[in-house]
């Protein structure tokens, strides 16, 4: 299924620098749309490097509130969720966008991957809030959430790692039968996925590539023979081929540049992403909510920013 | 890439309408293209778009990258937001100028060739097994939901957002006269009846669709067949024997008479998949024909 899919037609890309300016595109082209109002010095805006900071600080946000969600969200929904987030920001910027919009790609994945939950439901999920909080972060959601699905082309479908890394697992429990406890793989394994989601991985590698780089490398920390494991894995006759196919290498560089922000960083990038879109991000309620205007189908997103500060989130 | 774009669609013309909405054919300003725009007012409540209309959309999504031969191409999708409770949903599909419908209208007096009926069949039930095997029951086959392009190229049109179409009465299998549940095997009997319509060109029965006309061609089943979880008794049909196809299509040689028939059954589980349908002997015929003539 994933050799026809639009995950693979439109969502795998050759390289971080194909990536990289992608995101450089995205902030240049919301600069020079602001920059055409007078007055306006660019040193108001977001650095791609702070435009990274803020986004890897929400993105961090959306992987704990799933982590905590009740009931517990399907690793799957997950990946979805944090893929959804990782692509909208690929062609817009934070500085158009708010991240906030992590609750609406949380909520869309749940649609996606029928894990079905109530708006109301999910909501309940932000503890910290009142009822009445919660029921504007509700309203939020669903303001976002046909620019979200807009955003992303309609292409829905994401095929995460997990069902390749269950396919594998299964793999090892019937082809190595002296390894005890094939589970205990499990743990390192989904953290070794986690982390991936992080990052830039499932935006350059294919799902069962992942998956795969995530059993080697468990299997390496467990010190299990990995001569063995990949003659299970059906991986031995090809030496050259499996390195290729592996390429674990790129993962791991790709895994060891990622650090979380730094609080102080952030406290700033945050003071100019709010201060930016409240100067400049703002329009008339109508066009806010995404009515129709005009006669013909046009192929534009139509909501804008809600203003909610960030403590109504999390 | 998979980037947003903003290409805007002018309408031309409306060219059919449904219980989903309004049909136009129109133009893609940038490329000067025809396309056919497809409009479906989306009810949105408290969760926002329905779950069913995001999966339907995202799965259309997901076959667009197939580009099947006799599948309509699905080239863009629009959505704006009309109010708090209302969302359009505009499917832009590549445009086709004919349906079957008229295509069987503007056939000649003699009717179509023997070789042309088998030819759109295959194409037909290839399209439905690319659907079936991608897990989309069509729901609401009939010879306007059937796509003709100049070269006689079948493309089954109107299978997205099913839930929302209703499904037209003349090609209704019992499991849905009678509300029980079903499953791809309504295609199958949509596409039988839509066989018998090729060579007939016009629909199967002259009088109001219903489930009683269905029965007056394939006859009253025995109790054994009957579904247990309607509520319509086998008791209330008085005992009908099935009527010779041949009466209904005279036309019809004998090996589509058997593929009509295995179409037609009337029990669900019973009756032919698509994907066999392509395999019968109706098809085979006609390589084994070619075969010798070489």
């Amino acid at each position: 299924m994933f050799h026809s899919s639009s995950h693979k037609t439109y969502w795998i890309f050759k390289s971080e620098d194909e990536l990289e300016l992608l995101r450089c595109e995205a902030n240049q082209k919301f600069c020079k749309k602001i920059m055409e109002t007078p007055g306006v010095s660019d040193s108001i805006f977001l650095k791609r490097h702070e435009e990274d900071v803020l986004f890897r600080l929400y993105e961090k946000r959306l992987l704990d509130f799933c982590n905590v969600f009740k009931p517990a969200m399907p690793k799957s929904v997950v990946g979805t969720a944090l893929m959804y987030f990782r692509r909208f920001y690929l062609n817009n910027s934070v500085m158009e966008y708010h991240p906030r919009i992590i609750l609406t790609c949380a909520y869309l994945s749940c649609k996606v991957d029928e894990f079905n939950v109530s708006s109301s439901q999910f909501v309940a999920n932000l503890v910290h809030e009142t009822p009445a909080g919660q029921e504007r972060v509700a309203e939020q959601i669903l303001e976002y959430e046909l620019l979200l699905i807009q955003q992303l082309n309609f292409h829905l479908v994401v095929h995460t790692p997990y069902r390749p890394m269950e396919g594998l697992l299964i793999d090892l429990k019937t082809r190595y039968p002296t390894l005890e406890n094939p589970e205990s793989l499990r743990k390192n394994v989904d953290d070794f996925l986690t982390q991936a989601s992080l990052t830039d991985i499932g935006l350059l590698f294919t799902p069962s590539q992942i998956a795969l780089t995530a059993i080697l490398s468990s299997a390496s920390r467990a010190g299990l023979n990995m001569e063995y494991i990949t003659e299970c894995l059906g991986l031995k006759q090809d030496k050259q081929n499996l390195s290729k196919m592996y390429d674990s290498m790129r993962m791991k560089i790709l895994m060891k540049k990622y650090e979380l922000p730094n609080p102080d960083e952030v406290n700033v990038y945050k003071q100019k992403l709010e201060r930016i879109h409240a100067e400049f991000v703002t329009s008339s309620s109508k066009r806010k909510r995404g009515y129709e205007e005009d006669g013909h189908v046009a192929k534009e997103p139509r909501i804008i920013e809600e203003e909610l500060s960030d403590e109504d989130l999390m | 890439m998979a980037q947003t774009s903003s290409i805007h669609y002018e309408p031309v013309a409306e060219i059919g309408g449904g219980a989903y909405g309004t049909v136009y054919k129109a133009r893609n300003t940038e490329s000067g293209q025809f396309v056919a725009l497809k409009s479906v007012r989306v009810q949105t409540d408290q969760n926002g778009l329905p779950i069913s209309t995001v999966r339907e959309v995202a799965l259309l999504r997901r076959l667009e990258q197939f580009d099947h031969p006799n599948v309509v191409r699905l080239m863009d999708v629009c959505a704006t937001q009309r109010s708090d409770q209302e969302t359009k949903v505009t499917l832009v599909f590549e445009h086709v100028d004919q349906d079957l419908k008229t295509y069987l209208e503007k056939a000649p007096p003699a009717g179509l060739s023997q070789e042309c009926i088998k030819d759109m069949m295959k194409q037909l039930l290839c399209g439905l097994v690319f659907l079936h095997s991608n897990c989309v029951i069509h729901r609401d086959l009939k010879p306007e939901n059937i796509l003709v392009t100049s070269q006689g190229q079948i493309k089954l049109a109107d299978f997205g957002l099913a839930r929302i179409y209703s499904l037209t009465l003349w090609y209704r299998p019992p499991e849905v006269l009678l509300q029980s549940s079903y499953a791809s095997p309504v295609d199958v009997w949509s596409t039988g009846c839509i066989f018998a319509e090729m060579f007939r060109r016009n629909r199967c029965t002259n009088c109001v669709p219903s489930f009683p006309t269905c029965l007056s061609v394939i006859g009253l089943p025995s109790e054994e067949e009957w579904p247990s979880n309607v509520t319509l008794s086998r008791k209330t049909f008085r005992p009908v024997p099935p009527r010779p196809i041949t009466e209904v299509v005279p036309e019809i040689d004998s090996q589509g008479v058997q593929l009509l028939l295995k179409m037609l059954t009337f029990d669900p589980f019973e009756r032919i998949s698509a994907v066999n349908a392509l395999e019968h002997q109706y098809f085979k015929d006609e390589e084994t024909a070619t075969e010798t003539t070489k």
